[in-house]
């Protein structure tokens, strides 16, 4: 074992992690709003919420390796060129996207039919009741399982790696074929990840014990 | 024959054959996981305290960390210290012990949300150990446990793309490896990702056939 | 409309979930002022029967007229009914994330277009009426089942319905707060209110009612002015279910 190795590059290894984190932001950013979009497009009727459910089936049910290597690759053979790095964040854009949308929707669907009713009755219609009375219950709901988001989305900008995005994951691959120190350099890029994810996890439980001790 | 039938005959049964090595290690990975989940969730449910903290060190490392690093760790790394394990085993192994993490908290959730009152009825009734285990517990966690586990397993399917990194020739494998080869990147891509959407809608369906049996089987036998 | 129509008008209503046929053909009239309690076992159909006055449910065959507004499939005519359709259910159904004053002033601000101090005048006002102004300013999990009711009333109110309708109000509570609750009822009742109320609170039916309705099966058996309908009920299946419920 030669941990001097580790020691010698963390400098570099923390310039990696710093891409994982702003591209982490930056896709939860973009895809969170996105997914809010498509969330509610799934509570419409006809042709909306037909492609919405499209969207959200095909970016979940599918790897987002292959989105990636779909973007980057398959579509110059369309005429579109993508940069790596480009391709790589609107792929987990429409995955954070998808999956948000899933949130936000089931977070919907948790509230109470009695909630509906009550604002109906009051003669609120269908957006003042949305807008008023049940989105602002519904983000809250979202709120734990939208920081889970956050953890898997840090976690899975390390497949930008494979179509060689500087973060995290390629600092290590280049560091290992530099030095070939495969084993300690992989653990510390694995206890790297750790530092950043397990704090965010740690907050998610938190915020939902609060939620369940909350929600009557 | 010509044309795109040519294209298709040439490329359909590679991709099939990365599509059934994708199934394999899934299948593989799925029990593996199963049984490595319960493992986990038992010593995190464990009376002994050190029992307890290993299984949830256990869940959190595995699940706050990338798989594919996971993956890099157990091909690249285990080497150094005399492991030498194929790509299929590095793998199978990865995708296994992530996933245990995660149905590891899905057995304890299940576990912990069977209602105190419906123990304490049984116990009123006289039910104890396994039956009450068998009659009272099981059911119930079941039918809390089975659609969340459905998800983990749709997500390993998903994952075991990753696997193409250290070069196993599953369906991710062979897609790039077509596309390098033919430079048709959209239909390889294309035709791969309808493969994927085939493999987990068929996981789906049959673990919906799956749940409704067992929830069939368990409450039949209460009667 | 002159003085002597129905304000609730129900003429040979349907209504089906799925296969089970919940209302079988109701016939029924409620005055202006007039307090109209319905009673019935569980599963007769009266609380379906009230939420299609307001259209929370949809009626399949038959005729609804609520002030004068027939109820069809234009969301417009069911919009204005329900702003002149006060509705209090059995588990109140207040919005968590907003203060009872908030819960209460909602509504008059977003459809009535009130300015929002003149609803929430209002609105302090109807909870010194039902007797919790010290609570403007808490959150309904503050406070307790009957109280959370008594706001619920008060909510529905702040849109000064001209009807009131009550879908067991005091079937959550726990039985001290039930008198609390009737009492806002009676007060309201008082003040010319018309009702119709879902309840199985007898000794208010008795006291309140101007007439009583009982259900059963989803039809209506019978339809009676408290005196008679306690004392001599014409049909079996009545006098089957107050021997039950009053014992």
């Amino acid at each position: 074992m030669r941990w001097t190795v580790v020691a010698a590059n963390l400098p570099y290894l923390l310039g990696g992690l710093q891409g994982t984190v702003l591209l982490g932001l930056l896709v939860l950013a973009l895809g969170t709003l996105l997914g809010f979009l498509v969330g509610l497009a799934r509570l419409s009727r006809g042709v909306v919420y037909a492609a919405a459910t499209a969207f959200v089936e095909l970016f979940r049910d599918t790897p987002l390796i292959m989105q990636i290597f779909f973007l980057f690759f398959g579509l110059p053979a369309v005429g579109i060129r993508l940069s790596a790095f480009l391709a790589a964040s609107v792929a987990m854009t429409f995955f954070a996207a998808a999956n948000t949308a899933e949130i936000v929707r089931g977070a919907i669907q948790s509230l109470p039919r009695g909630q509906w009713e009550a604002a109906r009755s009051l003669g609120l219609n269908r957006s003042q009741t949305l807008r008023w009375v049940i989105l602002p219950q519904a983000l809250r709901r979202s709120l734990p399982p939208l920081m889970g988001l956050f953890t898997t989305l840090l976690k899975d900008t390390s497949l930008a790696a494979i179509v060689n995005v500087f973060e995290l994951t390629t600092a290590g691959r280049r560091v290992v074929e530099r030095t070939l120190a495969s084993f300690e350099i992989w653990l510390t890029v694995a206890a790297l990840y750790f530092l950043v994810c397990y704090p965010l996890s740690l907050v998610t439980q938190r915020l939902e014990r609060r939620l369940v001790a909350e929600v009557p | 024959m010509s044309g795109p039938w040519q294209f298709w005959v040439e490329v359909l049964p590679a991709l099939l054959r990365g599509a059934l090595l994708t199934l394999q290690v899934s299948a593989l990975a799925i029990v593996l996981a199963g049984l490595g989940g319960v493992a986990v969730a038992t010593a995190r449910t464990a009376p002994a305290p050190p029992l307890r903290w290993a299984g949830a060190a256990y869940v959190e490392v595995f699940r706050n960390t990338p798989l594919l690093v996971q993956i890099f760790f157990v091909f690249f790394g285990f080497p150094r210290v005399g492991v030498r394990l194929s790509p299929f085993q590095s793998g199978l192994l990865a995708l296994a012990l992530y996933t245990a993490a995660y149905n590891a908290e899905v057995f304890r959730a299940g576990l912990e949300a069977v209602p105190r009152g419906l123990r304490e009825a049984a116990a009123a009734l006289g039910l104890s150990g396994w039956r009450h285990f068998r009659h009272v517990v099981l059911p119930v966690a079941v039918r809390i446990c089975l659609p969340a586990l459905g998800n983990n397993f749709v997500a390993l399917v998903k994952n075991s793309s990753l696997v193409s990194a250290i070069g196993m020739v599953e369906l991710t494998f062979v897609a790039r490896d077509l596309e390098a080869w033919t430079f048709r990147s959209f239909e390889v891509y294309g035709m791969a990702t309808l493969l994927y959407l085939a493999l987990v809608l068929l996981l789906v369906w049959a673990l919906r056939g799956v749940e409704s049996r067992a929830l069939a089987y368990l409450q039949l036998r209460e009667r | 409309m002159s003085r002597t129509d129905p304000i609730i008008l129900l003429q040979g209503v349907h209504k089906w979930f799925g296969r089970l046929h919940v209302l079988r053909g109701i016939d029924l009239e409620v005055w202006p002022g007039e307090v109209v309690v319905i009673c019935g076992p569980s599963g007769s159909g009266k609380s379906t029967l009230i939420r299609c006055i307001n259209r929370l449910e949809r009626h399949d065959r038959g005729r609804i007229v609520v002030d004068g507004i027939e109820l069809t499939d234009d969301l417009r005519h069911v919009d204005a009914v329900r702003r002149e359709v006060g509705m209090v259910f059995q588990q109140f159904n207040l919005f968590p994330h907003l203060t009872v004053l908030q819960n209460i002033t909602l509504a008059p601000v977003l459809v009535r277009k009130w300015p929002r101090e003149q609803a929430e005048r209002v609105a302090r006002e109807l909870l010194e009426r039902v007797g919790i102004p010290e609570k403007a300013d808490r959150y309904p999990s503050q406070l307790s089942g009957g109280q959370q009711q008594r706001v619920a009333i008060a909510r529905a109110l702040a849109m000064q319905p001209k009807i009131m309708l009550f879908d067991e109000p005091t079937s959550a509570l726990d039985p001290e707060m039930i008198q609390e609750v009737l009492d806002v009822m009676r007060d309201l009742a008082r003040r010319g209110m018309t009702m119709v109320v879902v309840t199985h609170e007898m000794g208010f039916a008795r006291e309140v009612a101007d007439r009583i309705v009982f259900m059963d099966e989803g039809t209506v058996v019978e339809v009676a002015p408290p005196a008679t309908f306690f004392t001599s009920p014409r049909h079996d299946r009545t006098r089957a279910f107050l021997s039950k419920i009053l014992r």
